[in-house]
């Protein structure tokens, strides 16, 4: 399919090119968690390992959480997929305001969008396996349209237009031209949200109704029972189960796609009440987030917002998380491109496989890791103000990774060429043909890894200072207070948490449409 | 149009980080101790400064999550700590946090003045500094005279469908509820689960699943008037009330079928500030902090005659008999218990 189907020449500028995402990833994953394994064993009897039930037990609960994750992966595939198109081929009047919308589900910590869930559907659908489908397709309908879209965004348009004019229906169109190409990444996002709500934590708490994970087991296992063995068991499983199905998806190779040449449609009329139904159901947590936030023991007042505001803290701990996401964004955008740079040219094409990593284990693991790596052994000599942005890097990565792919295999190396045949120098070349590509790119990633730094608060919880925490990690907080007011109060940073999130979004929407049209 | 939505955005953004950046308060003290604590750990600003001027150490609080996630952290650093003190352990996690051998045995100069049920330092590796109750809570106006006294009152018909809990293996307040049925009813507690599960009670997952969406005074829409809270929830209630306050509370707890919680803290063995460890010991028993703990944990002091706030001695519920079981049966059980306690309860 075109020029794309070579890969880059493997110069010497690319090879340590592939040195640096290998290198954070054993630096701040692989030994954090050897120190902790190491600990482990040091503190745990040997039989216990053992112990055959024990195993039993613990994948008798993976498989349980598995099928819980494939139905919730579905299903958010079921409805994301013509949510990317929607969002990809048509341009209408709320369409910025839709995508950030879209984000707001995902960045909010998940204990917050599980209450409001269950609070909005007290009395109409109850804890249980199918609430916690819907909440887990709900939240995580971001990274479909995320991944799923900007592969259709690739799509040569050429193709397209051409099968219509030979007279081919638009689902012939979907099911013969955009489903194939885009296949691989439909997978990966699939794999993704699998991941994720296998792994889910504050939703199954809230939403579950008594459904068994194997985090939830790893939490009572480290949180309550202090058995180690038992934990590390656990832990082993779910790495297994999780690293084999990431691995799975990003075997698929995608086709090389060219770049977008095209504007989007105007909607038609018809399609209005699905953009409608849309930002609805996005905006349903958001509205009732501001009404909680208003709910004291004496009716609706504004008194929460003025003691929330008022109080210098939350100010401290915006700013904070503000600070943490832009840190995360800035080192998951420099190692995710010298990650995609390494994958397309070939040299190490399983960096894939060393990425996903960190996603198949508990952020409590990696959490005590790096303490432990870094405060107890002092083995790593990291500033303690960086360390929340390294965990959720971390976690990151994958993402970044997967969204600047595209980009990268989609490079013209008819602009390489031409710029080294008019005298530059093989880096010079490479560079000016990579910034443009990469300068469309840039805001999808900074804005994911934003969301993802904003909304975390396990590793923050951890590794942030105390005495300044995230808004999350506050927010968190004042839900362990016995009051109506502190849930207000909580409701009130959540509203200040999404309000944020949209401005950020909003602002790197503009800047990728603006681009776009100038292509 | 949208450059200058862009520009306007960075500036806010800008705005925001320099200034708090600016306005917040960073003492420059020569040494420092670092305390290890759990996310819901709370004092006043003023403690803090106060115990800074006082001895020229900066207090550095760290936390680990939860803190069952804590000792953990704790536990599996032991002897290389990633801080000095810690605080925290509860009497549920007191039997794993003795035998992961991560204290150093300090007795302060301050422990004498606790009251006396407080006296057992289990060899002068752990000082109390606070206690709790966890009770069934309950709204006044739906019982009028006649409330839910005891845990037997719980299984009656007359209460049926009306209690929400939370789940033991995942809530702190769950387990000591599960604690308590235990400490009460003994072998048979099973069975007092069997009849509470017939009668209708609701688990949740969370405490603030419980009290903010199921719980009727809770502000979620809840319809279950009563729910398993803190002895000093309806004082809560009162001191985040915005003014003029309300002079009763719309809640209240029983007074028995509470289950006590203490929480201790200790010096950490190998930690790099030991001196600075034991003087933050000091500082936690000291009169002035164990003042302040009230209105900012919401749980009691162990030092003894110290005031309560008013809206303790108004609102909270005082409980004469607590229970309590013992630390080491605790911990050798815990896992069978919650084994039937799902057995029970999840089928």
């Amino acid at each position: 399919m075109g020029c794309g189907d070579e890969k880059l020449k493997a110069g010497a500028s690319l090879k340590w090119l592939g040195a640096l995402p290998v290198f954070y990833i054993l630096v701040f994953f692989v030994l954090p968690v050897a120190v902790l394994v190491q600990e482990v064993f040091s503190v745990s009897i040997p039989g216990r390992f053992q112990d055959l039930d024990l195993w039993s037990n613990t994948v008798a609960v993976a498989v349980g959480a598995s099928l819980q994750a494939l139905l919730s992966a579905l299903l958010a595939v079921v409805v994301g997929f013509p949510l990317a198109g929607l969002m990809i081929n048509y341009e209408f009047r709320f369409r910025t305001i839709l995508q950030s919308l879209i984000y707001v589900p995902f960045v909010l910590p998940t204990l917050v969008t599980g209450l409001a869930i269950r609070q909005m559907l007290n009395g109409v659908v109850s804890p249980g396996l199918v609430l916690l489908i819907i909440a887990h397709a709900y939240v995580n309908l971001a990274v479909i349209v995320r991944v799923v879209g900007n592969a259709w965004q690739g799509i040569d348009r050429r193709l397209i237009i051409t099968a219509q004019a030979l007279g081919a229906t638009p689902l012939k169109v979907l099911s013969s031209i955009v489903i194939p190409l885009i296949k691989s990444a439909i997978f990966r996002a699939f794999a993704l949200v699998f991941v994720f709500s296998f792994s889910s934590l504050g939703l199954v708490l809230v939403l579950g109704g008594g459904q068994q994970t194997l985090e939830t087991r790893l939490l009572r296992q480290v949180s309550l029972l202090l058995d180690f063995p038992a934990a590390a068991v656990t832990a082993s499983v779910q790495l297994l189960l999780v690293l084999t199905v990431l691995l799975l998806a990003g075997r698929s190779n995608s086709r090389i796609n060219q770049p977008a040449m095209f504007a989007p449609q105007q909607l038609p009329k018809s399609m209005y009440t699905a953009v409608v139904v849309a930002i609805v159901v996005f905006l349903a947590p958001l509205i009732w987030l501001v009404n909680s936030s208003f709910v004291t023991s004496q009716g609706l007042l504004l008194s929460n917002w003025s003691l929330v505001l008022q109080d210098f803290q939350t100010w401290q701990a915006l700013s904070n998380s503000i600070e943490i996401s832009l840190m995360t964004a800035g080192l998951t955008a420099v190692v995710g491109v010298a990650a995609a740079m390494t994958i397309h040219s070939g040299i190490f094409g399983k960096l894939n496989g060393v990425l996903v990593l960190p996603l198949s284990v508990s952020s409590v693991t990696i959490g005590l890791g790096l303490l432990l790596a870094v405060r107890s052994r002092e083995i790593l000599a990291v500033p303690d103000w960086l360390l929340p942005s390294i965990a959720h890097s971390l976690v990151a990565l994958p993402f970044v990774t997967a969204i600047l792919l595209p980009p990268v295999r989609a490079l013209d190396l008819k602009w390489i060429t031409a710029a080294a045949s008019l005298g530059a120098k093989p880096l010079r070349a490479k560079a000016t043909a990579i910034m443009p590509i990469l300068k469309m790119a840039l805001p999808a990633v900074f804005s994911l890894a934003v969301a993802i730094s904003l909304g975390e608060f396990g590793a923050a919880s951890f590794l942030a200072d105390y005495d300044n925490p995230t808004l999350s990690v506050l927010l968190l907080r004042l839900l362990n207070r016995p009051a109506v007011e502190a849930a207000g109060m909580a409701s009130v940073l959540a509203v200040i948490l999404m309000i944020a999130t949209i401005l950020l979004t909003v602002v790197w929407q503009q800047y990728e449409s603006a681009k776009n049209v100038q292509r | 149009m949208k450059r200058l939505f862009f520009i306007f955005t960075l500036v806010l953004v800008a705005a925001i980080v320099v200034g708090t950046n600016l306005l917040s308060n960073n003492p420059r003290a020569s040494g420092t101790v670092t305390l290890l604590t759990h996310d819901s750990f709370v004092l006043s600003e003023q403690m803090i400064s106060d115990f800074e001027n006082e001895t020229g150490l900066k207090l550095k609080i760290v936390s680990a999550g939860d803190a069952g996630t804590v000792l953990s952290s704790a536990v599996l650093s032991a002897g290389q700590p990633t801080a000095d003190v810690i605080f925290g352990i509860d009497n549920t996690m007191l039997s794993k946090a003795l035998a992961g051998n991560i204290f150093d045995a300090y007795t302060s100069p301050e422990f004498e003045f606790l009251a006396d049920s407080f006296q057992n330092s289990f060899g002068g590796l752990v000082s109390p500094i606070d206690f709790g109750d966890v009770c069934i809570n309950y709204e006044i106006e739906k019982y009028g005279s006649n409330p839910p006294k005891n845990l037997d009152d719980l299984i009656k018909p007359a209460f049926a469908n009306q209690l929400v809990v939370s789940d033991p293996a995942s809530s702190s307040p769950g387990l000591a509820f599960l604690l308590a049925t235990i400490a009460t009813y003994g072998t048979n507690w099973a069975d007092y689960w069997t009849q509470l599960r017939a009668n209708g009670v609701k688990v949740v997952g969370s405490w603030s699943d419980a009290y903010y969406v199921e719980f009727s005074k809770g502000g979620g829409g809840g319809v279950y008037p009563m729910v398993l809270s803190y002895a000093t929830s309806p004082a809560a209630e009162i001191v985040y009330a915005e003014e003029p306050k309300p002079e009763f509370a719309s809640t209240a707890a029983m007074s028995s079928g509470c289950f006590r919680q203490v929480e201790y803290a200790g010096v950490l063995r190998g930690a790099k500030n030991k001196a600075g460890a034991e003087l933050v010991i000091d500082w936690l028993l000291s009169a002035q902090v164990q003042a302040d703990i009230p209105l900012n944990m919401f749980v009691y002091p162990t030092r003894a005659g110290i005031e309560l706030p008013v809206e303790f001695s108004k609102f909270a519920q005082p409980v004469l008999e607590p229970l309590s079981l013992d630390h080491d049966e605790i911990a050798n059980n815990l896992d069978s218990w919650l084994a039937e306690w799902d057995a029970v309860m999840k089928n």
